[in-house]
């Protein structure tokens, strides 16, 4: 009978622990660490591909261009809401460009970027997209590694 | 250990990260109106001169084909009591005139917003006894772009009083709502950035006084309902159900925010 009632409640306890491991990967994606208004560390290990995060900046993946304007791209319809991109990798630093990415609002809480890393604390958020990230943390770094190209 | 830590960093950073409140505009006194210019302005103003001399033009916009529909409908009857539109409302008695003002208006019963779609349903079954037309489709937005074609040039007038403030503050409150997965609130664009661009589209102070308006970009008349989806949409937040509570406050708020513009339905928009 005691024994058991050990079984049930390591089977308990272990079901417990499976299901904090569980949430706590799927919120893993926005562990990230802000210093001098830098995230310094990479969002994943792995050589970033700027060709990949060209792509993504001109698509509609990223839809950059919605809002900024980009001269070395031949686009006839180019945002003008936020900065020109032109000259980014030289005005930032890689964590600089980084927490522009990841958090905008941690430099201007009223920010009209969207956090491209950020599943949480949304409203209303439309079903499809739901839990998601807007990009993946391999597509930010692809993007930044475009971004410092930009001289 | 350093798992544990990453959850306290992790819970720390999601309290910084995309705060709703501190949005400019929501503190200040209720009825404040703020524009970036300062000065209210008609979506007209920001459209390309061709867009602009189509809709100028009765002959070449394409909404007064439903315009045409809607009159067409106003004046005829309406299955069992043989009742038209025009029996009750004509020049001498309940015109019309003016009536997109009083939208979106209190319900009979007290509790909720109706819009002009709304109140002509209510009149096809309440008075006329046939079946109401399902909201976003031709026949009514025919019906709803002519009487909005009748009070053409007359100034938007929305008032105000201790029986809508409820759902004026309702939809003053959506309208300053960060939403969506791109966390972005109406007054965020309309207030903020006018005349700056979003890839092709010059942005407005987001007006309605066009409604319902010819959409280019789907070939078909408008209602407000379906601009705010499609505003929703471009948000990346879950639309609501046109006719929708919530709709109807914002659309309270949003037409109170442009009264003094004239009514210039059927206007042509991308
Ligand atoms: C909805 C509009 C919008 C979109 C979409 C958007 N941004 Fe931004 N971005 C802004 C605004 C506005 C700013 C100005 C800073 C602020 O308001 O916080 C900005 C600032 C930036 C900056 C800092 C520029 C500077 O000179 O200070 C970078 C870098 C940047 N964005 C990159 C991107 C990239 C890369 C994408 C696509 C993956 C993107 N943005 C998508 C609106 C946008
Ligand atoms: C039998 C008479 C009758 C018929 C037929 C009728 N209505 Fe009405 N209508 C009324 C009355 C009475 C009111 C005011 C009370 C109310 O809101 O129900 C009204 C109100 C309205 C209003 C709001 C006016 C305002 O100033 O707020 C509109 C718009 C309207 N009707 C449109 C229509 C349309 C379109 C039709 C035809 C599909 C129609 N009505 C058919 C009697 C009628
Ligand atoms: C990212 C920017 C953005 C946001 C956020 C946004 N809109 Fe818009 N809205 C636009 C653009 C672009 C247009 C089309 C050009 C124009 O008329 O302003 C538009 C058009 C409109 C129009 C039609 C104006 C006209 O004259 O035809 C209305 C009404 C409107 N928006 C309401 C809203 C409401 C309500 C919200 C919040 C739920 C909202 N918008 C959020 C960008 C935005």
């Amino acid at each position: 009978m005691n024994n058991k009632y050990n079984i049930f409640l390591l089977a308990t306890i272990f079901t417990l622990c499976i299901f904090v491991l569980q949430s706590v990967e799927a919120e893993s994606e926005s562990v990230y660490e802000i210093r001098n208004n830098q995230i310094m560390e990479p969002l994943v290990e792995g050589l970033p591909d700027p060709m990949n995060g060209r792509e993504i900046v001109i698509s509609r993946i990223g839809n950059c261009l919605a809002c900024h304007k980009i001269s070395s791209i031949d686009e006839s319809f180019q945002g003008n809401i936020g900065p020109s991109l032109d000259g980014v990798g030289e005005r930032y630093k890689e964590g600089e460009l980084r927490l522009r990415l990841v958090n905008p609002y941690y430099l201007n809480p009223e920010s009209l970027m969207p956090s491209f890393f950020q599943n949480k604390n949304l409203v209303r958020v439309e079903k499809k997209y739901s839990g998601k990230t807007i990009l993946t943390a391999r597509q930010i770094e692809d993007v930044i590694s475009w971004l410092l190209t930009l001289k | 250990m350093k798992f544990f830590l990453s959850l306290l960093l992790f819970s720390l950073i999601n309290s910084v990260a995309g705060r709703t409140e501190n949005i400019k505009g929501i503190n200040d006194n209720l009825y404040d109106r703020p524009y970036s210019i300062g000065e209210l302005k008609s979506g007209r103003n920001f459209l390309q001169k061709e867009t602009l001399e189509m809709e100028l033009d009765d002959f070449d916009n394409p909404g007064m084909i439903w315009v045409e529909r809607g009159k067409e409908l106003f004046n005829s009857v309406l299955e069992k009591n043989n009742l038209s539109c025009n029996q009750c409302h004509n020049t001498n008695k309940n015109s019309l005139i003016g009536a997109p003002s009083n939208f979106p208006k209190l319900n009979k019963d007290n509790i909720s917003l109706i819009n002009m779609e709304q109140q002509i349903n209510i009149c096809i079954v309440d008075y006329m006894e046939a079946r109401p037309y399902p909201l976003e489709s031709r026949e009514l937005l025919s019906l709803s772009a002519y009487i909005a074609y009748k009070s053409k040039g007359l100034p938007m007038d929305i008032k105000i009083d201790s029986s809508n403030e409820k759902f004026f503050k309702r939809g003053k409150e959506l309208y300053f709502e960060r939403i969506g997965q791109m966390n972005l609130a109406c007054n965020q664009c309309h207030n903020h950035l006018e005349g700056k661009y979003l890839r092709a589209e010059q942005i407005s102070q987001g007006h309605i006084n066009g409604y319902p308006s010819y959409m280019m970009r789907w070939g078909v008349v408008a209602s407000v309902h379906r601009r705010f989806q499609f505003c929703n949409e471009q948000a990346r937040a879950e639309p609501l159900e046109i006719g929708h509570p919530d709709y109807n406050a914002l659309q309270l708020y949003i037409a109170w925010r442009g009264s003094g513009l004239l009514f210039e339905s059927p206007s042509i928009r991308r």
